[in-house]
């Protein structure tokens, strides 16, 4: 626990010494105070234009700099053969994977809740009139977005060899997640009877962690009717206090599952020194 | 996490294979939820003027009136059904369209007011024709040269609205010129 | 109440005890006091008075609980004065009032319906018929009308009632109109039932001015040519209103907000609607703002689309007009398929960034209708799962084929001001100040951690 621990320590200060974590939270402040100030005569509240496009943008950056920076700090251990060090302590896999997690995730949250709180800030001060309810829906929405990217950039990180594979693989990986996802599944899907459409889309859903996290947003913000009569009854399930702790479940459940990978990765590793 | 998914999607797929090897072409409950009729967009009650048809490929869709599942049939031609259903007016059983009977009377009120209501065998609807004093009784291949037509407004009448049931057959042939031929059961 | 179970029908009974209750009818206007201070809810058998009088006058009735069912059946004015109340005890009489003669009014009563199912409240088979002022609660149906022309129905209140210990039966229409035209239905409230306002076969009805929420379809018009529908309120219905197989109707000046929790919701439907107008209507917060399918020859003029999902869709919708309409912060602003020659211009898409050469305030380039999701989720309805999916965004702005046949606003107005007090948004719950709040402790917390965790070397 204490291996762990330290392990987090180390990795928050390295995190906010890192150059590339600024220039997200620029970015990621730009963007979303042009955002509010856009529509700056609408109420943010509810399934609109407004949150519809604060959720894409939301969705285009924060898994992208995730990746980044999650996968980054994983290759540069190796790189810089800190790990090789670190091999030699008696310090546990587990403890050093969970010690990097945690680190990473404190990091990133603390750019998430700079950026959220400059948005809240401006928004009292300009006059933007912002639901309570939805800022703090969109503020569970990027950290939940930021923790299951990261057990992704995690992997990527682990089976990434230097830093240039790394990026690489970041960028497909966001590329395929987040915008060619539809695109390849009405092609594939579209080869296989119409039977099989619904339940293999649905199981997709579930692995990707960009439009699982999304659509519990639009759901939660009261779109859900928009997904149409296929859904309907999920909706109203995840549409009720206790769908929020379901998604929490599955959340759970897939972060544990990629870190078990990533475990198992190190630990092979490991072995073969 | 890829040799998890691929495990997944297999006995996924697998699940389904079974799943719609065993049955077809069943006729499903109807949902007052969701369900609305795919031709006219009304919610589709579940009562005995619900109609569906399941396409060969596994698609269901729900009507509200026998006469919307025919302009369905109109517009996107027969070959691809695998098998339609319309309800027995007085216990709601699912029966095949093709093996049902039909009555007809403008003065049937139905959803759509195409005014045909459907039974399970001829003796129910005959029984239905007494009971009600109106109507004609159909087969559902007789049903393939009816005119479908809606009763809409008494247009045809005098203004009053003194609408008495037997002269609709009158006015019956002045609009709704085209008759279903697709229809070949 | 439930052991003095009289119907019309029973007519002996109601005969015998006709003399005393005429009397009784006689001496109320003198021993007033004294039935105010009966206040116990002693049920009096309202149809031997109706029975005793005559054709033309004007009953009014003391406030207290009366029996029914009750059948009208020469031309009669009777008024409850506001507090009294007719119960319908017979679970065999369908109908608590039924009307069969025409130039009847019936005002300032209220009227509960036990019996669910067809049962109505009251049914009307008159013409000229005048409904006021009463407040109905049934568990079926409440006002219905039948081959009844020319009726008037205004300031009722209906709503849904279920009586103890009975689930919630097939929910009734609020008004139901079979070939009676001419009706004029007015400044009613209707809430929790199934229709609002069903017009069927009803040609030239003027339904203007109703507040109907909580229902199926707040107004349900099939084949009522010649009718309007105007200044009506709507919320949280399935659908505002549902205007199928018409022509000439007018729509104008309704607001229907906030019906978007059904998969099917809308605020208007339009379908199979010809040579009608529909303007100055606002759809705020709906699923879909205004469905428009197999119409054709409308005009669609000045409606406001408000924050719904879809702002408009089109399938099947040719030869229409559509003109200066404001479309604002809705998540699609538009959907077409299978809709050709539809004349658009002149439209605000507050998402649309045009650009004015002329300077005449409308934009020298088009706004095109991208008709790749509709066509997508036509196909195959499981594809909604992608809606507004970043990706799905991406994959229809690569999608660009036909372009020329795509629905078109030709000329998008580039300014649009909002009338102050027109969709004023959400219920605004005083969000600003718990956000700024919490905003300054994020940012707090965040250059805390940072600096401590981060720069500082402790």
């Amino acid at each position: 626990m204490s291996d762990m621990l330290q392990v987090a320590r180390r990795e928050i200060k390295m995190g906010f010494r890192n150059p590339w974590a600024y220039s997200f939270l620029g970015l990621f402040c730009t963007f979303s105070l042009g955002l509010l100030l856009i529509n700056s005569q609408n109420v943010v509240q509810g399934y609109t234009a407004v949150t519809g496009s604060m959720l894409s943008l939301i969705l285009y950056l924060l898994p992208l700099m995730t990746l980044f920076l999650g996968s980054f700090s994983l290759t540069s251990e190796k790189e810089e053969g800190s790990w090789q060090l670190l091999s030699t302590y008696p310090i546990g896999t587990l403890s050093f994977i969970l010690g990097k997690y945690t680190g990473l995730f404190v990091v990133l949250l603390a750019i998430v809740a700079f950026g959220y709180g400059l948005m809240g800030m401006i928004s009292g001060l300009i006059g933007v009139a912002f639901d309570t309810g939805t800022y703090f829906l969109f503020l569970a929405f990027s950290a939940g977005l930021v923790l299951l990217f990261l057990t992704l950039a995690l992997v990527i990180g682990s089976l990434s060899r230097n830093r240039w594979q790394a990026l690489t693989v970041s960028v497909s990986v966001w590329f395929f997640t987040v915008i060619g996802w539809p695109t390849f599944l009405i092609a594939i899907l579209g080869l296989l009877p119409y039977l099989w459409i619904k339940p293999l889309l649905v199981t997709l859903t579930l692995l990707n962690p960009a439009e699982l996290v999304r659509l519990f947003v639009v759901i939660k913000l009261g779109g859900g009717s928009v997904l149409g009569p296929e859904y309907y009854q999920w909706v109203e399930w995840i549409g009720r206090p206790d769908g929020s702790l379901l998604f929490m479940g599955v959340c759970l459940v897939w972060i544990l599952v990629s870190i078990l990978a990533v475990y198992w990765i190190w630990e092979r590793g490991r072995k073969r020194g | 996490m890829k040799k998890w998914s691929a495990l997944f999607i297999l006995l996924m797929g697998l699940v389904i294979v079974t799943a719609c090897g065993a049955k077809k072409y069943e006729p499903l409950a109807i949902d007052e939820a969701v369900d609305i009729c795919v031709i006219c967009n009304m919610q589709v009650k579940d009562d005995a003027f619900a109609t569906q048809l399941t396409t060969k490929d596994g698609k269901n869709y729900k009507f509200d009136d026998i006469g919307c599942m025919n302009e369905w049939k109109k517009q996107n031609g027969t070959e691809e059904i695998g098998m339609d259903y319309v309800r027995d007016y007085n216990d709601k059983e699912w029966i095949e369209f093709s093996k049902a009977s039909y009555v007809y009377d403008k003065s049937l009120r139905t959803p759509m007011a195409y005014g045909v209501v459907s039974f399970k065998d001829t003796a129910a609807a005959e029984a239905f024709v007494k009971e009600q004093g109106v109507g004609t009784v159909l087969t559902a291949e007789e049903l393939a040269s009816h005119e479908w037509k809606q009763n809409t407004d008494m247009m045809n009448m005098d203004m009053h609205g003194e609408d008495s049931h037997m002269d609709g057959h009158m006015s019956e042939d002045q609009e709704g010129t085209h008759s279903d031929q697709e229809m070949d059961m | 109440m439930v052991t003095t179970r009289t119907t019309w029908q029973t007519a002996s009974r109601v005969r015998r005890a006709l003399i005393p209750l005429i009397l009784f009818f006689l001496i109320m206007p003198v021993s007033y006091g004294t039935v105010r201070a009966n206040t116990k809810p002693e049920a009096i058998p309202l149809q031997p008075i109706i029975d005793a009088a005559n054709s033309g006058d004007t009953l009014t009735l003391e406030p207290g609980t009366y029996l029914g069912p009750i059948h009208i059946d020469k031309r009669l004015t009777i008024s409850g004065g506001g507090r009294s109340t007719l119960l319908n005890p017979s679970p065999k009489a369908e109908v608590a009032v039924l009307i069969r003669s025409d130039g009847v009014q019936l005002q300032n009563l209220n009227i509960q319906q036990d019996n669910d199912g067809e049962a109505a409240a009251v049914r009307v088979e008159a013409d000229q018929v005048t409904l006021k002022n009463l407040s109905i609660h049934t568990a079926g149906f409440g006002i219905v009308l039948r081959e009844a022309s020319g009726a008037v129905i205004t300031n009722n209140k209906i709503r849904w009632f279920i009586p103890k210990g009975s689930a919630a039966g097939t929910r009734g229409n609020g008004i139901d109109l079979y070939n009676s035209h001419g009706a004029s239905i007015s400044k009613n409230e209707i809430s929790y039932l199934r229709d609002g306002i069903y017009l069927e076969n009803s040609r030239n009805t003027k339904v203007d001015q109703n507040r109907l929420s909580y229902l199926r379809y707040g107004v349900h018009c099939m084949y009522i040519n010649g009718s309007s529908v105007t200044d009506n309120i709507g919320e949280y219905n399935v659908t505002g209103a549902m205007v199928m197989g018409v022509k000439d109707v007018v729509v104008s000046g309704n607001s229907f907000r906030k019906q978007s929790q059904n998969v099917h919701s809308q605020g208007i439907l339009l379908y199979d609607v010809r040579t009608s107008r529909i303007f100055n209507n606002l759809v705020e917060g709906n699923r879909v703002g205004i469905f428009m399918q197999q119409s054709s020859g409308n005009t669609l003029r000045n409606n406001l689309v408000l924050r719904n999902f879809v702002g408009i869709q089109f399938e099947g919708a040719e030869d229409n007009r559509f003109q200066r309409n404001g479309f604002i912060a809705n998540v699609i602003e538009a959907q077409a398929s299978g809709s050709q020659n539809n004349e658009l211009n002149g439209n605000f898409w507050d998402s649309f960034q045009g650009l004015d050469i002329s300077g005449d305030g409308f934009s020298d380039l088009p706004y095109a209708i991208n008709p790749f999701y509709q066509q997508l989720i036509e196909r195959e309805a499981a594809y909604q799962l992608f809606f507004q999916s970043p990706g799905m965004t991406f994959l229809s702005d690569m999608f660009n084929s036909g372009k020329e046949q795509w629905s078109a606003d030709s000329a998008p107005l580039l300014q649009f001001e909002l009338e102050t007090g027109a969709g004023t948004g959400a219920d605004e719950g005083g969000g600003q100040g718990p956000v700024m709040v919490v905003g300054w402790l994020l940012m707090f917390v965040s250059v805390i951690t940072i600096l401590y965790m981060g720069v500082l070397r402790l």
